[in-house]
């Protein structure tokens, strides 16, 4: 550990879902002020290149679009941690507290706190912009829904989602500001490099992050420890993701059917070829790997 | 049942369910019980109330609904800062020849030739009011509301004035009055241009029984009101009877007011662009929001891709060595 010179912070998954959400969001937030007149009676679309900018269909569409990206971004994001069981990042109890104490020390008033890998600020800072999406991402699916035809729903629905949705916008805004804003104070910008290369420098883990480097170090003594996917919660992986793939392809529609009939056959002989199959690719069951 | 169908049915079950768990969805009896209305217009009656000074239904709107026309202060109509203009149609009230934030009906008059004959249509203008209406759907405040019943209504003390409802209406029906509504509140001089007004189908007339009061007037009964199944099946009758042809059943997918002219549509627009009229009536005119639901089911699949994403994912990360933290 004294030898290593950067460490990894963020993998190559979470550096993916990061700009994935940052580059949509940037483009939901241009294309989402578009849906107000504000292009047209400002001139932004007399800027050259921006002319598109006043066109509703094209800012539209633009939105849609982006809002594909960031939901599936925003899915994959909740559904890969839960399955990992990573929840470092989540607010805990005296956050606020902490927050404080980590920001007065940053201009130097007192010492800063041993932390994780995540400051409290920062558990903070994504429950903040995490809400911000969620609320956004909710009141927008009422707003695409209701623009199907006929699909009415009553005026007061439609009031809340709209002005929440408008106000999950300045959030948004608010939070990236404040996001890009931590970036000016010295202390924080070693964290810089990681969202782009995933690695921090080691002394500055050491530094700041005394409680993480502890459990990393302990896990290199003891070995990494793998945690592979019992065989029951394989099967359910892949029974799941059958009946979704059914669902979602036309040509696929037997799968559901299959799948059911399947699950079954084997609740109630014990028959299961997706079992076999996972047994090969060398995954244990819960018993198997308690024995071991 | 295929794709689209299951998408449909999932994103309204959803939906619903929320609806249901906040208790929102609570249909008021009243309306529950009222069938969508919608008219019929007949240009083979119409003829523009020749000898009178205004048509009936002309002069019988701005009387109804003089009450709520714009009164705006003088010194509150000021330009759309950084532009240079602004809409103020409050010195011209007396404009009946087309659309204003005063005159929300009015009604061309079309020179065309049509089987070798030359022949003179009148046709009365006004919001359609249709059934999947962009100009409600897209308001980026919530302004505009399409009612149970059929009306799609702009509520005068939410509109921002933006416009943006005239310039997704395949008519250009809303227009804008300067100097009225909320955004003398916020900042008027930076942000807001007015309120958008424009036909409601006399809906407090029609919520307490009445007609239409352009319906009522019109001497010839060139307008029929009625349900709106009830509006298509008369305006098919009077097309089959005449060998005429019908618009507003299809145009902007749909809407709840059907004309009827022995002169094909194609014709009369063509004319009426030929003459610098507006608003035209182009035939079979797309919705704006066509587009963009294409693009809708792409993002009730998200979800679920992001969600096999993430399975496929995890489960590569935990076959490979944990390099993946």
């Amino acid at each position: 550990m004294n030898k290593v010179r950067r460490i990894k912070r963020h993998s190559l998954v979470v550096r993916f879902v990061h700009w994935s959400v940052a580059v949509s969001t940037f483009l939901l937030i241009f294309s989402g002020l578009g849906q107000l007149p504000i292009y047209k009676r400002y001139m932004v679309d007399k800027i050259p290149g921006l002319s598109w900018s006043s066109d509703f269909s094209i800012t539209l569409t633009l939105h849609y679009v982006a809002a594909i990206w960031l939901v599936f971004a925003a899915i994959f994001h909740i559904v890969y941690h839960s399955l990992r069981r990573e929840f470092a990042l989540l607010p805990r109890r005296g956050d606020f507290k902490e927050s404080f104490i980590i920001i007065k020390s940053m201009f130097g008033f007192c010492e800063e706190p041993p932390c994780e890998k995540y400051l409290a600020e920062q558990r903070l800072a994504y429950a903040f912009i995490a809400f911000s999406l969620l609320l956004l991402i909710v009141t927008g699916f009422i707003k695409v829904i209701k623009n199907f035809s006929g699909i009415t729903f009553s005026d007061a629905v439609l009031n809340w989602a709209t002005h929440l949705h408008n106000l999950g916008m300045v959030m948004i805004v608010i939070g990236i500001i404040a996001h890009l804003a931590a970036f000016i104070l010295k202390a924080n910008r070693p964290l810089l490099p990681s969202m782009f290369t995933g690695y921090v420098d080691a002394d500055y883990v050491r530094k700041r992050h005394s409680l993480w480097c502890e459990q990393l170090q302990k896990k290199t003594s003891t070995g990494a420890s793998r945690q592979g996917l019992t065989l029951e919660r394989a099967v359910r992986l892949v029974a799941g993701s059958f009946i979704f793939a059914g669902l979602v392809v036309d040509a696929l529609w037997w799968l559901p059917w299959f799948v059911g009939f399947m699950l079954l056959v084997s609740a109630l002989t014990g028959f299961c070829p997706a079992e076999t199959l996972l047994r090969q690719f060398g995954h244990q069951s819960q018993q198997e790997k308690v024995k071991v | 049942m295929n794709r689209r169908e299951f998408l449909k049915r999932t994103a309204i079950a959803g939906i619903a369910g929320g609806i249901a768990l906040t208790g929102l969805g609570k249909l008021k009896p009243a309306l529950a019980a009222t069938a969508p209305v919608g008219t019929m217009i007949d240009l083979t009656k119409c003829d523009g109330c020749a000898g009178r000074k205004l048509p009936a239904c002309v002069e019988v709107c701005r009387e109804t609904n003089r009450d709520r026309f714009p009164r705006p202060r003088p010194e509150d109509i000021q330009p759309y800062w950084p532009q240079k203009k602004f809409e103020d149609w409050s010195k011209k009230q007396d404009v009946t020849n087309r659309l204003t934030p005063y005159n929300w009906t009015f009604v061309q008059k079309v020179e065309v030739e049509y089987q070798g004959k030359k022949a003179t249509v009148f046709i009365p203008r006004r919001c359609m009011h249709c059934d999947n209406p962009p100009c409600a759907n897209l308001c980026p405040f919530s302004a505009q509301e399409k009612t149970p019943e059929g009306p799609v209504l702009i509520d005068p003390n939410a509109c921002f004035g933006g416009a943006k409802c005239r310039e997704v209406c395949p008519w250009q029906i809303p227009q804008r009055q300067a100097g009225v509504g909320l955004y003398l509140k916020i900042a008027p001089k930076l942000a807001g241009g007015g309120v958008m007004y424009k036909c409601d189908l006399c809906y407090s007339r029609i919520s307490r029984g009445s007609l239409p009061a352009c319906v009522e007037a019109c001497p010839r009964e060139a307008i029929a009101f009625g349900t709106k199944e009830e509006m298509r099946r008369k305006a098919h009758v009077r097309a089959a009877a005449i060998n005429g042809y019908i618009y507003g059943e299809k145009e902007n997918g749909g809407t709840s007011t059907f004309y009827v002219s022995a002169v094909p549509f194609e014709i009369l627009h063509r004319a009426l662009i030929a003459q610098k009229q507006v608003p035209g009536l182009p035939v079979g005119v797309e919705n704006y929001l066509e587009n963009v639901n294409g693009l809708a089911e792409g993002l009730l699949i998200a979800p679920v891709a992001g969600v096999l994403a993430a399975g496929l994912a995890v489960y590569k990360g935990m076959k490979g060595d944990g390099d993946n933290e």
